[in-house]
């Protein structure tokens, strides 16, 4: 009974911290419509500059501890309030492919900016004076910080919901979710609003961050691990709501809780289970209400796809051509590369036929891709199966998770869509380095190498070849089909294709699925090509990049992810090998890319299909 | 007070208006009238500082105001109440009153006197906005932009949709703000409506203005009615 209440209390705690940072997500989403990525790094920014400040106020002193906590929230409130000023103000309205690239562009930089100054190091914060013993509740023992945490969570919410209630700024925020234009015509100045919305956010984010000071050590890994929870938290609580967002916080802090101590190894499995469970009931969370279906926002001028005239298959048979001749000509360290680009594209294809063909901004699209890596090297260590085998069984896996979790995140589209669908992929990422029984965890998977008649690198090179182009030849034909026609018609506008007929919803699960497949397909490629699998292959970065080669080269763009792998690859292989820095510049990149040419990036585009058509 | 100089608007490639002039004189009602799409609302948007006109000028107490923010427009003094109401369905009555008010637009229209010209809302002060009836709605409607004492009422469509009986007493509302010295602009398809509150009439048709002139004669015109009003 003890150890029941004692786990209790331990997931409340972790829950008011989860709490102040899923409810600046859902806040800024609120009146913003941004999914805001770089949301946990925002939090992580508040950890480390709590450990900092802090002493800086005085270690010993309360005054110094909270003096120096909420010091480190302020700043980061000030960051937010900035970043929404340089970089989201000029995305609101746009394609919302966009700001969720921007902010993670903005992640990459933070990431390197916090590396740069505070080094690659844990760092541990300070204890909470006169709060760092154990107080006696019922008899157990319970860190008196936690019991503050405790508090502090239902305090925020209740501070939060008075706020929105009571105060003319809350009545405006409110507002503002419903009709933004609306509330510009009655006299509110948008641009001040907006700023003051992220600076609030971003202060409950950093808020989060900093009160975890004296329970978890200020790491790098802090951004990404929280992100993926916070969506979980926003999607489960139902996006908007603040009590929603409390209560699923409870819930997953409490599954947490009992999980490490019951079930170490499948913590993460279970918050799954729980959170499919909460979201087949109710699709829209614990209180959320329904999103008003939208059409599509693609840029405009880009959006017709047309089958390849003459000139256009006769480029690609003399590009398919050149690089066959790769095979003979080159020597194994560039077809290595080339396979790795091949590679890379159809994963990006994959992608591209899911959120460009399909309009699915999905965000955890290296779960498939993943699935098929994992999938191919189980086969192949486990089964004892030669790469053929595995080689089929790699798209199966990737299809029959994009079934699974499609089935969740299709049907509600729009941001339910896009943190979903990364949550999904962050949980196959924990179970693969979690589960070391299966997939030797961080260690990986060693040893997935071809069979022996494809073991020379030109052959296997060969081999991603014939495959990589078969396979964007079989998405290029399928958006080419009757299924490809509807899908599209469901992009851009899910109500006049249902009113004709068209089941928009099973379209879309089903062109989810398919991409899985080709994603699974090109997992198992990537499987053999390295000789190894490890937990990498499922992370955020994985998803983030291919929809950056799917942006470099076109959304509309079916032969674009080809150039845009190609670039992507060669550029990142370059830079990471000359700096180590890479991802601050990678990261910027895309920030300017994003903001500074949206319309050049669409405007290329719509030359792309152009030339495509003829 | 308002006046619209050569307005020309496009929305993306598609000419809506097409230089666009007409004036609103201080303390008077205009009402455009024209049929559906003729560009009516076009104009309205234009003036609220929703949509930028491409070509032209628009003038309120002589000051250029086409290039403005919307929020910048409102606070000069102009309130527009939209076609389609667009309250805030989630807020309350009261709620939606308080986001048309702010500090420093203190005027004629405190609360009481909102409620005292639309008694229905004063009863329904603390229903959600997306609780009440379309009637009630629009009375919101006007009620939340009144609330900033704007010195020119833009009404787009007050009547559109609603019940005969409840177009009386929205009339009469109406016909008292314009009694108070309230400078309207209206856009109507109801011929009857219009005359019953506007002095002057603008024709428009096409996005482009064909007939300015005095209500009256309008409303005695039968061609000229039948010509440009008529489906």
């Amino acid at each position: 009974m003890s150890f029941i209440l004692a786990q209790f209390l331990t997931g409340l705690a972790s829950a008011s911290s989860l709490f102040l940072v899923a409810s600046g997500l859902s806040v800024i989403f609120g009146v913003t419509r941004i999914v805001n990525f770089a949301h946990g790094s925002l939090s992580m920014l508040g950890t480390y500059l709590a450990v900092t400040l802090v002493p800086l106020f005085g270690v010993g002193s309360v005054l110094g501890f909270w003096g120096g906590v909420l010091a480190a929230a302020l700043c980061v409130g000030v960051f937010g309030g900035l970043l929404e000023v340089a970089i989201l103000r000029r995305l609101y309205g746009s394609f919302e492919l966009f700001p969720l690239l921007a902010t993670f562009g903005v992640v990459l930089v933070v990431q390197d900016a916090t590396l740069a100054l505070w080094g690659p190091t844990d760092i541990l914060g300070p204890l909470a004076p006169g709060l760092d013993g154990t107080s006696e509740v019922f008899g157990l023992a319970i860190p008196q910080y936690d019991l503050v945490l405790i508090a502090l969570g239902p305090l925020v919410l209740g501070f939060m919901l008075l706020l929105l209630r009571r105060t003319r700024w809350g009545v405006l925020v409110r507002a503002a979710t419903e009709d933004r234009e609306m509330l510009g015509a009655l006299g509110v100045n948008q641009k001040l609003l907006f700023t003051s919305v992220f600076v609030v956010g971003a202060f409950l984010a950093g808020l989060g961050g900093a009160v975890q000071i004296p329970r978890e050590p200020a790491n790098l890994l802090m951004d990404l691990n929280i992100i993926a929870e916070a969506f979980v938290v926003v999607v489960v609580g139902g996006l908007g709501s603040l009590t929603g967002a409390y209560l699923a916080a409870v819930l997953i802090g409490e599954i947490q809780a009992f999980g490490i101590v019951l079930f170490p190894e499948i913590t993460l499995v279970i918050v799954f289970l729980v959170m499919a469970v909460v979201l087949a009931v109710r699709p829209w969370g614990l209180l959320g209400r329904p999103e008003p279906v939208a059409d599509s926002t693609l840029p405009a001028g880009a959006v017709v796809l047309r089958p390849m005239g003459k000139v256009g298959r006769l480029a690609v048979a003399a590009a398919v051509a050149t690089l066959a001749a790769l095979a003979w000509l080159a020597g194994p360290y560039y077809q290595q590369v080339a396979s790795e680009i091949l590679v890379f594209a159809l994963f990006a294809a994959s992608l591209q036929f899911v959120t460009g063909v399909g309009g699915i901004i999905t965000f955890g699209h290296a779960a498939y891709f993943g699935l098929g890596a994992y999938g191919a090297a189980l086969m192949v260590r486990h089964a004892g199966l030669p790469m053929e085998f595995a080689l089929l069984a790699a798209p199966a896996a990737g299809g029959i998770g994009a079934l699974l979790f499609g089935w969740f995140s299709v049907r509600l589209g729009g941001a339910y869509l896009a943190m979903l669908t990364l949550a999904f992929a962050q949980i196959l990422w924990s179970a693969a380095s979690q589960w070391y029984a299966v997939t030797g965890g961080d260690n990986g998977i060693l040893g997935v190498w071809p069979s022996p008649w494809a073991s020379d690198p030109a052959t296997f090179f060969l081999v991603v070849l014939v495959v990589c182009v078969a396979g964007l030849a079989g998405l290029r034909w399928t958006a080419h089909t009757p299924f490809g026609y509807a899908l599209r018609a469901g992009r851009d506008s899910p109500r006049r294709s249902a009113a004709i007929g068209i089941d928009v919803g099973t379209r879309r699960w089903a062109g989810f699925a398919l991409g899985g497949v080709f994603a699974g397909l090109a997992g198992g490629l990537y499987a053999f090509l390295k000789g190894s699998v490890f937990p990498g292959v499922l992370a955020i970065p994985t998803s983030v990049d291919g929809l950056v080669m799917v942006l470099l080269g076109g959304i509309q763009s079916l032969t674009g992810p080809w150039i845009g792998a190609a670039v992507f690859v060669g550029l990142k292989t370059l830079l990471a090998s000359a700096t180590d820095y890479w991802r601050i510049i990678l990261g910027t990149v895309i920030i300017l890319a994003v903001t500074g040419f949206p319309q050049g990036i669409a405007g290329t585009l719509a030359d792309w299909t152009r030339r495509e058509g003829r | 007070m308002l006046e619209f100089e050569n307005v020309s608007a496009r929305y993306g490639r598609a000419q809506v208006l097409l230089e666009v002039s007409f004036e609103v004189p201080r303390g008077r009602a205009v009402s455009l009238l024209g049929r559906n799409g003729a560009g009516k609302s076009t104009i309205m948007k234009c003036a609220a500082g929703l949509l930028r006109p491409h070509e032209g000028r628009i003038r309120f107490e002589g000051r250029e105001i086409g290039r403005l923010a919307a929020y910048r427009i409102n606070r000069l003094g102009i309130g527009y109440v939209p076609e389609d109401r667009r309250i805030f369905a989630g807020l309350t009555v009261a709620e939606n009153l308080q986001v048309g008010r702010r500090r420093g637009t203190e005027g004629p229209w405190t609360e009481e006197r909102i409620f005292a010209l639309f008694p229905n809302l004063a009863e329904l002060r603390h229903r959600r906005g997306g609780e009440i009836s379309g009637g009630e709605q629009q009375m919101l409607a006007i009620a939340r932009t009144l609330a900033g004492n704007p010195r020119l009422l833009l009404l787009d469509e007050p009547a559109e949709g609603l019940a005969p009986r409840i177009l009386e007493g929205l009339a009469a509302a109406i016909g008292q703000l314009k009694a108070e010295g309230l400078t309207i602009l209206l856009s109507e398809q109801n011929l009857g409506f219009a005359a019953a509150i506007a002095d002057q009439a603008c024709v428009v048709e096409s996005g482009q203005v064909r007939w300015r002139g005095a209500m009256a004669a309008l409303a005695a015109d039968r061609e000229l009615a039948r010509a440009y009003l008529t489906v």
